[in-house]
């Protein structure tokens, strides 16, 4: 029984422990299963990761085959049917893709030499999930309010299978992703946007000398600073990545369409839609360089000329007197530019009036006092006479020109010139000799003590003296030169119009037509791309000062031709258009918080450190001692409480500069930002190859280089009259010059009549240039590279499961 | 007359005495290998979770590699195979189960912890550069492979075991 009993007990324990060991043993089974798949899924995460930084850095192409609803506009889906999903795998078109990714990660994991037998990668997959608009609609009241309707935000699905030792592990993360595009806004299609101007003479303060060189003794009594302004060279605005050539056939079409634009605001001296006047600059001098020629003056054989003599046929305003009544001779006009000082040969002052001491324009009334009014304008929007480039000029902007008439004998050969402004009023009055030495009249019959002698404007025609033409007031189209003394002025030539938006009709003469206005505008079917002959010379609105006016119903279409789903355009009031938080904030990618810091060298420290980090010589020797951006994206800056336009200033990272190796955009919420040296990105095809815009929300934006800044400045805050406002880039440098590749869209730039803040022209005195990059432009073909995909940081969701 | 009553004869007593020796042997050798293997499973599970929140942190260290390294002058190698971080990554932390911080030197990134327990004997990180010559897209920036490596054993001069686990780190 004892036996029994003892054997029972043996057998009983023997059975727990037997039990206990299969336990432990499973037990230990499932540790080592445990070790395996950890080290699986740690791999498979690893893939997973991998493939969400490449994703964000350089899958464009990718993305763009496989998915490319993600970058079109797409029509929303009616509710409830669900949003859809696009996934890339081994049986999408970039399956090879993700073939090739596979096998890349699988060959880093062939190296793990401390796992036996290597794990291997069976399969890469990303999927995008819940694709959806940020904008409701794609009509033009959404595009105006700063939102683009390719935006699109949504959560992507990477996935990433490892196996180890049999055992199959697959990781997958989700991240929401967000499609923006990295133009800022519609006011990016301008190489120059402006709304603001505050007066009509607001940027004609530029001294000129009749020979084109700038005249460093004008100083310009506006605003009535002490000293007086002194300005040292014009901007000029470059509106392409190429100058204009003067080809036969220039296809005017496209140059427009493709480049930068450029919007000066209405003036506000008496109303919010007074006209805006351009004085253009006297300039032929080869050797001077810089300035736009408007016509070929005597004996000067070189030089480019965009406005050819004009010929008048009009036999109903005037008749040839004897002995031009059987001569063969026509009727010329030149253009004459703006200048405030004249030089002789020996370089000393002979008309330090300029073209008032001239005294050929009545308007023009000659008094040193009002040198002013012979001040050319200090912007060039049209590039300068070397690289004439064509833009469109939105605005009432009115181009000031000055004007004087002569005959051309055809009866010899070559053709002479011939003064027609020698002779007396009346029609029936004696006609004088031609007299080298003898003062020219102006229009009013009256010779000015000031005025030229006529050897000094003519040749003395073939076979001596000869009459002059009597009726030179009626042959005067004053329209076409604005008076200058009409608060505002209410006649002129609008701009376009006048230079024919830089389109050269080809054959046999390379000039546009002055008066007809080119043909290829007149007949386009293309109002957005580029508004015709008559839209800018019969303003719907106005009626009375020229030009295509910004509240006319202007039009910019987004990729017409490219993108076929995609008929978008901005239409509306371009001076009411504002870039704020409530259109901003819903194209942020990453909010940037700076409230905390304590002060501005704390805030600068942790803006750098954010969004920049130094360049690698190792990789990129050419910018050694350059920042670069940390990621690409929309970046929102919310400096700390109490900062305010006109106060502490935050400071872009110096170092040699800013390399801009990825589009970014970086919106600061309020006060001014300095940008202290060159941001500069690599070129391709003659621009920068990678955008960034920098957007001062609230504030102003200081220049603190005259090196190159590639990039796109906007400060577009209104604050008329006073820092408080922002709006305004202004000049933080000795140089006073600025030299950006890009664009500018800031409020107001123009100098005030009284007002003494400081402003762009005022600060920027020695001008500068800007080059418009034409992968800013919405209407361009390349606005599709434009638009970027951002995945978030970190994973909202990581999920590991087996795998088959 | 008296009546002897039953009882357990020498004879049984060592007959069960045989057979309880003959059982209960094996049984506690059987008892005594299982509470190992037991052990060993308990510690292999430890070492997996070591290796798991080690590797966690330094994955998530790959967006900042760059600058590490560009703010201390070191390879990342050298950072994480640094004499003063590995020492206390294979220390135990004074005894305590509080979670030790330990800051990788000359940088501000400090890792969190657990202590490890008496019995291992090893935790240390491995790096190695990897190759990118034959990948076609996965190749931007240097990658490395961190090996973390664990050791232990069951008891005083017993032999050791190890686990080897690998994370792949991108530095860009």
């Amino acid at each position: 029984m004892v036996l029994g009993v003892v054997i029972l007990t043996s057998v009983v324990l023997s059975i727990f422990l037997f039990a206990y060991n299969r336990t432990v043993r499973q037990q230990n089974i499932r540790a080592h299963h445990e070790r395996i798949a950890e080290v699986a899924m740690r791999l498979a995460l690893t893939g997973t990761n991998l493939l969400a930084e490449q994703m964000a850095s350089s899958l464009d192409t990718t993305i763009n085959n496989a998915a490319s609803c993600l970058k079109t506009v797409m029509v929303a889906p009616p509710s409830p049917a669900p949003a859809p999903r696009v996934t890339i795998d081994s049986s999408d078109i970039s399956g090879s893709v993700m073939e090739t990714i596979k096998n890349d990660f699988d060959a880093y994991l062939q190296q793990l030499s401390d796992l036996n037998p290597r794990p291997r990668c069976t399969k890469m997959e990303m999927a995008f999930e819940d694709i959806r608009q940020t904008t409701p609609s794609a009509d033009d009241v959404q595009l105006q309010a700063g939102r683009d309707p390719v935006e699109k935000l949504g959560e992507m699905v990477i996935s990433c299978t490892v196996e180890f030792q049999t055992l199959l592990r697959r990781a997958s993360i989700r991240r929401q992703f967000r499609v923006v595009n990295m133009v800022p806004g519609i006011f990016s299609r301008f190489s120059l946007f402006v709304p603001f101007t505050p007066w009509y003479n607001s940027y004609n303060s530029l001294g000129v000398r009749y020979s084109g060189s700038i005249d460093p003794s004008y100083k310009h009594p506006f605003p009535p600073t002490t000293p007086l302004l002194s300005y040292g060279a014009p901007l000029k605005v470059f509106n392409g990545t190429e100058t204009v050539v003067l080809t036969p056939n220039p296809d005017a079409r496209n140059d427009l369409q493709n480049h930068g634009w450029i919007f000066l605001g209405p003036s506000h001296n008496t109303a919010a839609t007074d006209a805006v006047l351009l004085k253009i600059p006297s300039g032929y001098k080869p050797d001077a360089g810089g300035h736009f020629q408007v016509a070929l003056p005597p004996g000067v054989g070189n030089g480019k000329e965009l406005i050819p003599p004009e010929n008048i046929d009009d036999a109903s305003n005037f008749n040839l007197p004897s002995p031009y009544a059987t001569a063969a001779c026509m009727v010329g006009g030149m253009y004459q530019g703006f200048f405030t000082d004249e030089l002789d040969a020996a370089g000393n002052s002979i008309n330090p009036l300029g073209a008032a001491g001239q005294g050929l324009w009545p308007s023009l009334t000659p008094n040193a006092s009002k040198r002013y009014e012979c001040a050319a304008s200090w912007l060039f929007p049209f590039g300068d006479r070397t690289r004439p480039s064509r833009t469109l000029m939105i605005g009432p902007v009115l181009a000031g020109l000055l004007k004087f008439y002569f005959l051309k004998d055809m009866t010899t050969t070559p053709a002479a010139w011939k003064l027609t402004i020698r002779g007396k009023g009346a029609p029936s009055a004696a006609v004088a000799s031609y007299s080298p030495n003898a003062q020219v009249e102006n229009a009013n019959g009256v010779t000015p003590a000031e005025s030229p002698i006529c050897s000094q404007l003519c040749k003395q025609p073939t076979g001596g003296a000869d009459a002059g033409y009597d009726s030179y007031k009626k042959i005067m189209p004053v329209d076409f030169t604005p008076n200058t003394f009409s608060n505002p002025p209410s006649v002129g030539i609008s701009y376009n119009v006048l230079f024919d938006f830089m389109a050269y009709p080809g054959g046999s003469s390379p000039y546009p037509n002055v008066n007809g206005g080119s043909t290829v505008m007149q007949n386009t079917g293309d109002p957005f791309y580029v508004p015709c002959y008559d839209t800018i010379n019969n303003p719907p609105v106005s009626g009375t000062i020229l030009g295509l006016h910004p509240y006319d119903g202007v039009m910019i279409q987004f990729q017409k031709a490219a993108m076929a789903v995609d008929n978008t355009y901005f239409k509306g009031d371009l001076t009411k258009f504002r870039i704020a938080n409530n259109n901003l904030l819903a194209r942020v990618t990453h909010i940037i918080d700076l409230s905390s810091c304590a002060n501005q060298a704390s805030e600068d420290a942790a803006f750098a450190s954010h969004l920049f980090r130094p360049a690698d010589p190792a990789i990129e020797p050419a910018y050694n001692g350059y920042f670069k951006p940390r990621k690409k994206g929309i970046f929102y800056v919310k400096r700390r409480s109490g900062v305010i336009p006109g106060g502490d200033k935050l400071t872009l990272p110096a170092g040699s500069g800013i390399y801009v190796n990825q589009n970014f955009i970086i919106i600061i919420d309020k006060g001014d930002i300095l940008i202290p040296q060159k941001i500069k990105a690599d070129s391709l095809n003659n621009a920068p190859g990678k955008l960034f815009s920098l957007v001062a929300l609230e504030g102003n934006i200081y220049l603190g280089t005259n090196s190159e800044i590639d990039a796109y400045l906007v400060a577009l805050n209104p604050g008329p009259g006073s820092l408080a406002g922002g709006g305004r880039l202004l000049c933080a440098n000795a140089t006073k010059e600025m030299n950006i590749f890009g664009g500018v869209a800031a409020w107001e730039m123009g100098l005030y009549e009284t007002n003494t803040d400081p402003t762009t022209m005022s600060t920027f005195s020695n001008g500068g240039e800007i080059h418009y990059n034409p992968r800013f432009n919405p209407s361009s073909p390349l606005y599709l590279n434009a638009l970027e995909f951002i995945p978030e940081d970190i994973a909202s969701a990581i999920e590991i499961t087996g795998a088959e | 007359m008296y009546r002897r009553g039953r009882a357990f004869s020498l004879l049984e007593v060592l007959v069960a005495t045989v057979v309880i020796g003959l059982a209960v042997g094996p049984l506690i050798n059987v008892l005594s290998s299982s509470n190992r293997v037991s052990n060993a499973s308990i510690y292999e599970v430890m070492a997996v979770h070591y290796a798991s929140e080690l590797a966690e942190q330094l994955q998530r260290l790959s967006s900042q590699l760059k600058s590490m390294c560009n703010g201390t002058g070191k390879t990342v190698k050298q950072l994480l195979e640094d004499p003063t971080f590995l020492a206390e990554l294979g220390s135990f932390g004074n005894g305590s189960l509080d979670p030790q911080l330990i800051q990788i030197p000359g940088t501000r990134i400090t890792l969190f912890l657990s202590p490890l327990h008496p019995r291992f004997t090893c935790r240390t990180i491995l790096v190695s550069k990897l190759n990118t010559t034959t990948q076609q897209i996965l190749k931007l920036g240097t990658f490395w492979n961190a090996t973390i490596a664990l050791s232990w054993n069951l008891a005083e001069g017993e032999v050791e075991h190890s686990a080897s686990f690998s994370v792949i780190l991108r530095e860009d």
